[in-house]
């Protein structure tokens, strides 16, 4: 077949795009049809045009703006990993000092309550049973410090630790419904609706953490591992489990961080 | 802008926003967050921009970021590590125009595969594709010509063996 030169290339090319005038484009055309090679070359440059295709882009809950001004969802990455790492000590804060009260008014409980109540933190099932007592769906903070005797204080400030409430914004909690399935079950461990920091916690720092420089959030990673397994160490919880991953498609450290306490499992997750 | 004019905005573009992050970059986890970032700087910048010149903004600051994506890659298959995610795969089998068509987009350097989905997705004109890479335009023009003369050989061919 006989080769179409660059000029005539281009003039299909101008052609197909719409650069030439009515009288130009009449010219071309005619001569189009008048050359068998023209015309092939006309056909196949015109099936490089794309067909149009539809995306849904399904988080646009995430990024809708209240209206006056209200709060805005989208942080600031960087000012999101730093409030997210913020959240998780404040958490395991809470953890430290609720779990440090529980442990001294233990102190003075006779060694059966004590090992009951250590069995029964550690079985899930025990420990439903005990949100017949107090509904978990409805626990704010300050509704069990007036409870009846000193064993179930110590039971139901278990519980409060659990439950203690944390906001999940929008693009927090939508994040994990595009994620990948290991996020997903990351998560489902967790989300349970009695175990509202988990869930914020590791979500947030997980949805946040893309963009900050790797470098600095690997540091970042290992000094919040770091702390957590002192403060964990000093908690003595029941189990606790550190573990790195790589994330495959970026190639960057993915660290993650897990805490299981009787009856809540944080997993915060450090990615790229 | 006010939030509702944001909102808005959020409606009109982002299943745009998507799909040229989509197909850049064939990585739905990335394409998710450049939306998410894209909008978000929007947001943040909300009093300077333009509202009649939203769209350009969205897109402009998508593909920043993408190009920060590429480098990044770059780097670390640079480095020796080894890209799973990466956009064009060659062990696939393509069939039908839209297909091959597809592949041999995937295949195309960067700065061509995002002209030609300003282009024809968009329908941007080569002086806005210009304003969101940076180029000018005839160097906009040129990169067009190029990635459907390349686009044009490669449908060739793969038509050629099927």
């Amino acid at each position: 077949m006989k080769e179409v030169n660059e000029i005539w290339q281009m003039k299909i090319f101008d052609l197909l795009e719409g650069n030439l005038s009515e009288k130009e484009k009449q010219k071309v055309l005619l001569q189009i049809e008048k050359d068998e090679a023209l015309k092939q070359e006309y056909v196949m440059m015109k099936k490089t045009y794309l067909e149009p295709e539809s995306f849904v882009f399904s988080d646009k809950n995430s990024l809708y703006k209240k209206q006056g001004g209200g709060f805005a969802f989208i942080l600031n990455n960087r000012f999101a990993a730093a409030a997210s790492i913020a959240i998780l000590f404040g958490s395991l804060s809470i953890f430290y000092f609720l779990n440090r009260n529980a442990k001294d008014t233990n102190d003075s409980l006779s060694n059966t309550q004590n090992v009951e109540s250590k069995l029964n933190a550690k079985s899930p099932l025990i420990s439903s049973q005990k949100q017949q007592k107090v509904d978990l769906n409805n626990i704010r903070i300050g509704h069990h410090l007036n409870v009846a005797n000193s064993s179930d204080k110590i039971k139901n400030k278990i519980e409060i630790q659990d439950a203690i409430p944390a906001p999940i914004t929008p693009k927090m909690a939508s994040f994990y419904d595009n994620s990948d399935s290991t996020k997903t079950n990351s998560v489902a461990n967790i989300s349970t609706p009695d175990e509202p920091i988990a869930y914020d916690t590791a979500i947030a720092i997980d949805a946040y953490a893309p963009r900050i420089d790797y470098r600095k959030k690997r540091s970042l990673a290992y000094k919040l591992l770091n702390s957590g397994r002192q403060m964990i160490a000093n908690l003595q919880m029941p189990k606790v489990n550190f573990k790195s991953e790589k994330r495959n498609d970026h190639l960057l450290p993915r660290v993650k961080m897990q805490i299981s306490t009787p009856k809540t499992e944080i997993i915060a997750t450090l990615i790229d | 802008m006010t939030a509702d004019q944001f909102n808005t905005c959020v409606n009109s573009h982002s299943d745009a926003l998507f799909r040229f992050a989509m197909k850049n970059l064939k990585d739905y986890d990335e394409a998710m967050e450049i939306v998410q970032s894209s909008f978000e700087k929007l947001w943040l910048k909300r009093n300077d921009v333009d509202y009649e010149r939203v769209k350009s903004y969205l897109f402009a600051t998508a593909y920043n970021a993408m190009v920060d994506y590429w480098r990044r890659n770059k780097r670390m298959v640079e480095m020796g590590d080894e890209v799973q995610n990466r956009p064009a795969e060659n062990n696939k089998e393509y069939t039908g125009l839209k297909k091959i068509l597809e592949n041999a987009l995937s295949k195309l350097p960067e700065i061509q595969r995002t002209v030609i989905l300003l282009r024809d997705y968009e329908g941007y004109s080569y002086d806005e594709i210009g304003e969101i890479t940076n180029l000018n335009e005839s160097q906009v023009k040129v990169y067009i010509f190029r990635a459907r003369q390349t686009l044009k050989t490669m449908l060739g061919n793969l038509e050629a063996l099927l």
